[in-house]
């Protein structure tokens, strides 16, 4: 009887054990074969997925590819096959690990069965020492074990990092954003700040020759055309280029030269694409870049805005829809603290009818802070954010109106009714004038002290009725206003009262904006000549260097450089 | 057959490499027109209430048939067998919820939100197991929760836990107990539910950071009896306290103690209180000396833990999502992170004010401020009483099952020769 016993036992011991093995060996083949499913997914998948991205990308530029829309469908339905097939997978895979795991633990609960352990009494020592001893150790390891937490606790409230959300006793806690000061020290809009084209850096370079590459610190080809104009910040420099169906954002490095990464603004499927009118001598990407040393905007001709960090990241895009714009949209783009503006002038119809608005965007995400109704019909010329008086304003100039909003809330603060045709030059501010120009006709002066509401009948300091540029920005100082036509007629009048000081006919045609850089002036033609000028009463050139390649873009400035943007290639001038 | 343990061990730390496919991926719906129609998105419905009363019914079953098995019955098998059960019904079959410790949660936020509305349910699960613990001991533990069934089942080779250990060890609970409670009751999380050890086995899907607390308790259990009921269960620490003054409680014996020490080895719970002697005369009045001085030192600990907890409560309150929502606001505001993510674009697209969002969230700092101090308060309480308790001499003239800490698995009643005696007589 007891050796039938024993055999039983022995045979249900080693049941026991075999099930557990059976067990063991399936959770092993199971385990290995969800580690290979997530090898497919986890690495495959993602692998393909971004070749599938890929292909849409493409598939945005051109459209009408049919054979890559069909490979992208192809690709993603597969895609789709197999992630669910890798997710049924691990559904049933874990299902059966699971029952092979309880089948492993009762097998093996079963088989310890066999061999209970006994009950043991081992020999009792002195019973009193033990009892004072064990609440001794209790105690002195609790205690150990509460400093510890407690230190650990210090611990993380000293060192941790916080981030304090605190409201202050004062107020509220307001967004923090790049100040205006901190604009003003760089070149982050077109012309530089407040888009008057006044350069306040110092040593800035007036000798180079492009040809023999004396000053020329770097020389990088820009893999995409466009008229738009560098904007700096440090030692990133931004720009865009773009054709029909490419449009790109450029960062360089100031210091080499380098392309460090180029952007793609993606543009959506729209069939009014193609029926956008751009003029040649405009392009799809005639707007400045701004940024605000964190981030960089660009808008293209299709009303395309993308927002990258530094590092080339796409924040956010917002597509605006294809512009009604005679020559094709070329205002740059401006900003106010949080804010990118945008001075989206479309359309042929004025007043309540008109489809114009000024917009601001946040930085940060692209969603519209404001939006402001702008009674003109399509223009060119770019938005400045200046400090007028003690004010930031926005200001604006279109047919028929000079605008001035309130940069903050999008309201508006004064207009004045004084301009006609296709307006392209930006407006500027010099001794607490407010200057806009009317193509080939006149240079009006705007006094912005007490402005308020309609100031067309009160404000307007002068006109002056002479030859004025279609393209070119002006520049000024507290005595004397320049004004540049395409065909290089310099006009120099005086501030105080619109009268002409002296006129020039400069050699060369030009399409960037002069600047001013302490007591010169640079002026750049669109041979790739610079004509540093005299600032006084009377046309004196000081120095004529060439760059030897055509220049369209106004010139970008930084401490002790120069950078411009010629046809095909980015230059960077100064001492070495 | 040592070596079995070990390889399972080994197994099933090789299966932690798997882990990462439980996760599961999801894909947005395709771009180009396909047959396929994608079915509108729906909510569950809500647990149909004859199902709510089917839970409501199977517990309060189990829990009288566990009491009676614990206490009448005495018998380790048949508590077994309706844990398997338990661990079928409210873990396998109700996937872990609805479950009496993650409860907690539910009943905390009941009582600071007057907007929270907690279901009948919850308040059941939460209140029948404390009453049938008031009345008759940890019948909820022995056979009812499928947390510590799974433990249960799984413990081979139980190793010593040593009081002091065991002690110090459980001041975890008590800090989990305290931060869940917290967080529920300011609305941040609940975090007992959140962290559930073994959800992932009931539903067999988890993220990969829970599989692996998973796997590792399970490996743990294999060793160490119910190492989470004992040092980290928040409700287990609540019963242990309700269990104190139970009316009935197990006892290893049916009738007389007759000393013959042979159950002294039978808890893998550490939960068998020997006899004790009287304390060496010597140590009298150094005792008395202690006892004064931790009695005097309590408001100090007390102190101690609400300068703490309110220290704490920034990064306590880091863990609610207005909170959350305002750092992370406050970091892309400040140029710190340029990109946004869903919860930030979200409140962009809300209109909602930052100003409202900062003020929103210091005042559920303030929160934080007051329930961090009154929860360091109370674990000060917690330390001064612990150690208060283990400055005493208890007296106790038998070998007993701990009040507390006793989760009545019957696993003693097999090694005491007076248990062995009753059955027979019974039989007979």
């Amino acid at each position: 009887m007891n050796d039938l016993n024993a055999i039983n036992e022995r045979v249900s011991y080693q049941s026991a054990i075999g099930i557990a093995i059976v067990a063991a060996v399936f959770s092993i083949i199971i385990a290995a074969m969800l580690a290979a499913n997530v090898y497919s997914m986890k690495i495959h998948i993602p692998v393909r997925s971004a070749e599938l991205e890929k292909m849409k990308e493409q598939a945005k530029a051109n459209p009408t590819d049919q054979t890559l829309a069909n490979l992208i469908l192809e690709t993603d339905t597969q895609l789709r096959r197999d992630q669910f097939a890798g997710l049924y997978f691990v559904r049933r895979g874990t299902i059966l690990l699971v029952v092979t795991l309880v089948l492993l633990v009762g097998s093996t609960i079963w088989a310890v069965s066999h061999h209970p352990k006994a009950p043991e009494v081992t020999p009792q020592g002195d019973l009193k020492t033990h009892q004072v001893r064990q609440a001794s150790l209790t105690r002195t390891s609790f205690t150990i074990a509460v400093v510890v937490i407690c230190s650990g606790a210090l611990f993380w409230v000293l060192y941790a990092p916080q981030l304090d959300i605190d409201t202050d006793e004062d107020g509220p806690v307001v967004s923090l954003y790049t100040s205006m000061d901190a604009y003003e020290q760089q070149w982050p809009v077109f012309r530089g700040p407040g888009g008057f084209g006044i350069c306040n850096f110092k040593n800035i370079p007036d000798t180079w020759d492009g040809t023999s590459g004396d000053n020329i610190l770097w020389k990088t080809p820009i893999p995409l055309p466009g008229h738009n104009s560098p904007v700096v910040w440090d030692n990133r420099i931004f720009l865009t280029g773009a054709t029909e169906d490419k449009q790109q954002v450029f960062c360089f490095d100031a210091d080499s030269g380098e392309l460090l990464w180029t952007g793609d603004v993606p543009i959506p499927a729209n069939p009014a694409r193609e029926d956008m009118d751009i003029m040649e001598d405009t392009g799809y990407a005639a707007c400045t870049t701004v940024t605000d040393g964190k981030r960089v905007c660009a808008i293209f001709a299709g009303g395309d805005i993308g927002c990258f960090s530094f590092n080339g990241n796409l924040l956010w895009e917002k597509h605006l829809g294809i512009p009604d714009s005679m020559y094709g949209y070329a205002a740059s783009l401006t900003a106010y603290e949080n804010m990118v503006i945008i001075q989206w002038d479309v359309g042929y119809d004025e007043g309540d009818e008109s489809k114009s608005k000024l917009i601001a965007l946040d930085w940060q995400t692209g969603n519209s802070v404001w939006e402001t109704h702008r009674p003109v019909v399509n223009s060119w010329p770019s938005p400045t954010v200046a400090k007028v008086g003690d004010v930031y304003q926005a200001l604006t100039c279109s047919n028929p109106f000079v605008i001035a909003y309130d940069p903050a809330t999008g309201n508006e603060l004064y207009r004045a009714e004084c301009l006609s045709g296709d307006i392209a030059s930006t407006p500027i501010v010099a001794d607490n004038k407010l200057f806009a120009i009317e193509p080939y006709n006149k240079l009006v002066a705007i006094n912005t002290e007490n402005a308020s509401g309609d100031i067309t009948e009160t404000h307007i300091l002068w006109e002056t009725e002479e030859e004025m540029p279609d393209i070119c920005s002006p520049v000024a100082n507290d005595q004397y206003i320049w004004t540049l036509v395409t065909q290089g007629l310099l006009g120099c009048y005086n501030v105080t009262d619109g009268t002409q000081v002296y006129t020039h006919q400069m050699d060369g045609d030009f399409q960037a904006s002069p600047t001013l850089v302490g007591d010169a002036m640079y002026l750049l033609s669109e041979k790739g000549t610079m004509f540093i000028i005299a600032t006084g009463p009377e046309y004196k050139e000081i120095k004529r260097n060439e760059l030897g390649e055509k220049c369209y873009a106004s010139p970008a400035f930084g401490p002790g450089r120069i950078y411009i943007r010629a046809e095909e290639h980015l230059y960077a001038i100064g001492a070495e | 057959m040592n070596r079995l343990p070990r390889i399972s061990i080994v197994l099933l730390l090789w299966l932690l490499c798997t882990v990462p496919a439980m996760s599961i991926q999801r894909f947005p719906p395709p771009e180009f027109e396909t047959d396929h129609t994608i079915p509108t998105a729906t909510q569950p419905s809500a647990r149909s209430v004859g199902f709510e009363i089917l839970d409501v019914a199977v517990l309060t079953a189990a829990l009288s048939l566990a009491s009676w098995l614990v206490l009448k019955k005495r018998s380790r098998r048949w508590i077994v067998v309706l844990m398997l059960f338990s661990l079928v019904y409210f873990g396998f079959w109700r996937k872990g919820c609805i479950c009496s410790i993650g409860a907690i949660g539910n009943v905390t936020l009941a009582i600071f939100d007057s907007n929270y509305a907690i279901p009948w349910v919850m308040l059941l699960f939460f209140f029948l197991p404390l009453l049938f613990t008031l009345f008759f001991g940890r019948s909820f533990c022995a056979a009812v929760c499928p947390l510590g069934a799974v433990q249960d089942v799984v413990l081979l080779r139980p190793l010593e836990i040593v009081p002091w250990l065991e002690t110090t060890l459980r001041l975890l609970a008590w800090l989990y107990l305290s931060v869940a409670v917290l967080l529920a009751a300011t609305g941040s999380a609940f975090v007992i539910c959140r962290y559930d050890p073994f959800v992932a086995f009931f539903r067999f899907s988890a993220n990969p950071a829970i599989w692996i607390i998973s796997f590792s308790m399970l490996i743990i259990a294999i060793f160490v009896g119910r190492p989470y009921c004992r040092f980290l269960c928040p409700y287990g620490l609540i019963l242990r306290q309700v269990g104190r003054i139970s009316k009935f409680r197990v006892t290893i014996t049916p009738d007389e103690c007759i000393h013959c020490r042979l159950c002294e080895g039978a808890c893998p719970f550490g939960a068998i209180e020997k006899p004790t002697v009287e304390w060496p005369r010597t140590e009298y009045p150094r005792g008395r000396r202690r006892l004064i001085t931790l009695i005097c030192l309590l408001p100090v600990f007390i102190a101690a833990g609400i300068w703490i907890g309110h220290a704490l409560h920034p990064k306590l309150a880091a863990n609610h999502p207005v909170v959350q929502l305002a750092q992370r606001v406050k970091l892309e505001q400040t140029g710190v992170h340029l990109e946004t993510i869903d919860m930030s674009k979200a409140f962009y697209s809300s209109g909602q004010t930052l100003e409202h969002l900062y003020a929103s969230a210091d005042q559920v700092s303030s929160q934080f401020a007051l329930g961090s101090a009154i929860m360091g308060g109370f674990l000060g309480l917690v330390i001064g009483g612990t150690l208060l308790t283990h400055s005493i001499f208890w007296k106790r003239a038998e070998y007993e099952a701990h009040r507390a800490g006793c989760v009545a698995c019957g696993r003693c009643y097999n090694y005491c020769p007076r248990h062995r005696k009753w059955l027979k007589d019974k039989k007979v």
